[in-house]
């Protein structure tokens, strides 16, 4: 088994949601699903891009000026044994900043750092998870 | 035909190129194939995740930034006829920063931004590029590499 499998995801905040969701519309990547907080506001969206491989928008993001670079948050890493992965990692001196815990969409997920500080989530897939209905081309509400 | 057909990689600028190495070599993300500048000057290291999905690991990261919030550069989508992407992009008021150019890698690429000012590379593999290889399983030997690598 590979530790990584795969490239999951890349996320971004962003100022405005409906200019970004025109933006990755236009260069044909949609809407896949959303998730929200328990009091019902947005969290974040899920866009689709192929595979398991998609971008994430968090409402939110910075106010434009002069300057700034991007509103990058992560890159997430797919594994397909994330509790082996993260022991292999601890074992290589890699710091876990937070351990394997599921998600609320029912994924496993643990965070790490690269030595520049970009967060790094690594994540296994549940075969149930909305990711992996959009995947096999399944409708999510 | 899809205007993104994939992920294809994120960079990364590293303040040390050895360190970020590592890192990932302990996450089993091995170093691809390398490219340096005229004068032989490290000029970037890409490492395979799987299929045609990278990273990309730039020299130079900004050590000297007292409150570095990572060293995140851009994120590429590989797409499969950049020119039609580029023509769709701007009929719908997307300001493209380069034209398609034919890169070094021999694949064809375009720069935009979305509306936050993250950086998005556009690729069209050149079938037979290192990219293109390396995703298929080739091992890029250093004689393989650009004459001008």
């Amino acid at each position: 088994m590979s530790l990584i499998a795969d490239l999951g995801h890349a996320a971004f905040a962003v100022k405005d949601v409906d200019t970004s969701l025109a933006f990755y519309e236009n260069l044909g990547i949609r809407e896949a699903f959303r998730l929200n907080h328990e009091d019902g506001s947005l969290m974040l969206i899920y866009l689709h891009i192929a595979g398991d491989r998609f971008i994430e928008i968090f409402p939110g993001g910075p106010e434009p000026e002069e300057g700034r670079k991007g509103s990058f948050m992560h890159l997430c890493l797919l594994s397909e044994d994330i509790r082996a992965t993260v022991e292999t990692l601890r074992e290589a001196g890699v710091s876990i900043d937070r351990e394997v815990t599921e998600g609320l969409d029912t994924n496993l997920q643990a965070w790490i750092k690269d030595p520049d500080g970009n967060a790094i989530e690594l994540m296994q897939l549940s075969p149930d998870s909305p990711q992996r209905r959009i995947a096999r081309g399944e409708a999510v509400r | 035909m899809k205007f993104v057909a994939e992920l294809g990689h994120a960079a990364f600028a590293a303040t040390d190129v050895e360190a970020s190495l590592a890192f990932y070599a302990a996450l089993g993300i091995h170093e691809a194939f390398r490219l340096n500048h005229e004068d032989g000057a490290l000029m970037l290291i890409y490492l395979h995740i799987a299929g045609d999905r990278f990273l990309e690991i730039f020299p130079g990261g900004s050590r000297a930034d007292p409150a570095p919030e990572g060293s995140f550069k851009h994120l590429c989508l590989l797409t499969e006829n950049l020119y039609e992407t580029v023509a769709s992009l701007r009929d719908t008021g997307i300001s493209i920063d380069c034209e398609p150019s034919r890169g070094f890698t021999t694949n064809l690429q375009a720069w935009i931004k979305d509306p936050d000012g993250n950086v998005i590379e556009l690729m069209e593999l050149n079938p037979g590029s290192l990219q293109w290889r390396a995703g298929r399983g080739n091992v890029i030997e250093k004689a393989a590499l650009p004459d001008d690598a």
